[in-house]
C-alpha cells in the first residue's frame, strides 16, 4: 500500500498535474507514474464499485491506465484530466462488465446478477457502499454513474444502452433499496 | 411523504455526500501497469488521427499521380515486370488474409466502423486497384511500384488499426 500518493506525486519534485500530463504525453513513463498515484485510488473506486469485485476491479483498473498511456497524446486539456479519465475508465469498466456477461445472461438477457454477499474483500468500506455493493447489477450501475460519478440520465442510457426511463426506473429502485438497508442497520 | 421516508431519504442523501471518492487497491498494481507499458510501443493515437487524414489525401492523389505518371511515360511494351506486379498482388493478398484470420477472420460490419475509418479504407483500397490498373499498362513503371508498395501498407496498417482487440489484458 502506497502512503499519501497525491502528496507524493505534487510535492516530490513540486511540479504540478499539467506538468506531468505533458511529460506523459511524451512518453515519460516517471510522469505517468506520479498522476497514476494521483488518481489511481479514484479510478479504482470507480471500478470496484462497478465491479463489485476487487479481483476484476484491481484488473480493470490496471488496464484503464494501460489505455490512457496510449491515449494521452489525444488529451487536449478541454476538460479536467480526472474527468477524461473518469470517461475512459468508465467505457473500459462497461466494456469489460458487456465482455464478461455469463452465458445465462447473454442467452436469456437476464438483466441482473445475484444479489452479492458480503464478502472479506468489503471489509473497510463505508456501510454505504457495502449496500451498493449488494444492489443488482444494472441498479448499481446507473446509481454509481448518476449519484457518484455525476453522469444525466440520458448520458447513462446512452452508455447503459438502455431508455432513459429505464435508468431512472432503476436509480430509483436503487434509491429503494438502499433506504431500506439504510434502516435495517 | 411521510416523516419516516423523508428521514430515510435523507439519510441516504447524507450517506451519498459522506461517500469517500477514493478506495486503495489491495495490491500495488503499477508494476503490471508498467510492465504493459513498456512491452507496448505507444500507440500513436493523435499522429496517427493525422496521418489517416493525410494518407487519405495521399490516397486521393495517388489515382491522379497514376495517370499523370501513365500519361507521362507513355505506355511501354509488357514484359516479365508483369510478373513482379503479380508477385506483389499475391503477397499483398496472403499477408492481408493472414492478418484477417489472426484476428478471428470477423468481418467488420460497416455499421461499426466510423465514416472516417470506412470513407479511408474505401479510399486505399480504390488507390490500390488504380495503381494494378495503370501497372497492367506500364508494368516497368517504378513510380507506380513505388505507389502500390506505400498503398499496400497503408491499407494493412489501417486494417490493422480497425481490427485490433480493442480490450487488452495485462
Amino acid at each position: 500500500m502506497q502512503s499519501n500518493p497525491i502528496i507524493q506525486a505534487e510535492d516530490k519534485f513540486g511540479v504540478d498535474e499539467s506538468t506531468w500530463i505533458a511529460k506523459a504525453q511524451q512518453g515519460d513513463q516517471n510522469a505517468f507514474h506520479q498522476l497514476y498515484l494521483l488518481h489511481h485510488r479514484k479510478v479504482y473506486a470507480l471500478c470496484f464499485r462497478m465491479l463489485a469485485d476487487a479481483g476484476s476491479a484491481e484488473d480493470v483498473c490496471q488496464e484503464v491506465f494501460v489505455q490512457v498511456w496510449q491515449k494521452i497524446v489525444n488529451f487536449r486539456g478541454e476538460s479536467k484530466f480526472s474527468t477524461w479519465l473518469h470517461s475512459v475508465a468508465t467505457h473500459i469498466v462497461l466494456s469489460h462488465i458487456r465482455k464478461h456477461k455469463n452465458w445465462i445472461q447473454k442467452v436469456f438477457s437476464v438483466e441482473d446478477q445475484g444479489m452479492i454477499e458480503e464478502s472479506a474483500e468489503m471489509q473497510g468500506l463505508s456501510e454505504l457502499d457495502k449496500h451498493i455493493m449488494k444492489l443488482p447489477e444494472r441498479a448499481r450501475m446507473v446509481f454509481i454513474l448518476f449519484a457518484v460519478e455525476g453522469y444525466r440520465h440520458e448520458e447513462i442510457a446512452s452508455l447503459l444502452k438502455m431508455a432513459v426511463g429505464s435508468s431512472k426506473a432503476q436509480y430509483h429502485r436503487a434509491r429503494q433499496l438502499l433506504q431500506e438497508s439504510l434502516e435495517n442497520e | 411523504m411521510n416523516n419516516s421516508s423523508q428521514s430515510s431519504q435523507a439519510k441516504l442523501d447524507n450517506a451519498i455526500n459522506d461517500l469517500n471518492s477514493e478506495i486503495a487497491p489491495s495490491r500495488d498494481l503499477w508494476p503490471g501497469i508498467e510492465k504493459a507499458i513498456s512491452q507496448q510501443p505507444r500507440e500513436q493515437v493523435k499522429n496517427n488521427h493525422y496521418s489517416w487524414r493525410s494518407n487519405l489525401a495521399l490516397a486521393a492523389s495517388v489515382v491522379a499521380l497514376v495517370i499523370t505518371l501513365v500519361n507521362v511515360n507513355g505506355l511501354p511494351n509488357p514484359s516479365n515486370q508483369t510478373d513482379v506486379v503479380a508477385m506483389m498482388v499475391e503477397s499483398f493478398e496472403n499477408e492481408r488474409q493472414a492478418m484477417l484470420v489472426s484476428f478471428g477472420n470477423k468481418p467488420v460490419s460497416k455499421n461499426a466502423l466510423s465514416a472516417d475509418l470506412q470513407k479511408q479504407l474505401d479510399e486505399l483500397i480504390k488507390a490500390r486497384k488504380s495503381i494494378i490498373s495503370a501497372l497492367e499498362e506500364d508494368p516497368e513503371n517504378a513510380d507506380l511500384i513505388h505507389l502500390l508498395k506505400f498503398t499496400q501498407q497503408q491499407e494493412l496498417s489501417l486494417l490493422n488499426h480497425i481490427y485490433r482487440p480493442k480490450w487488452q489484458t495485462i
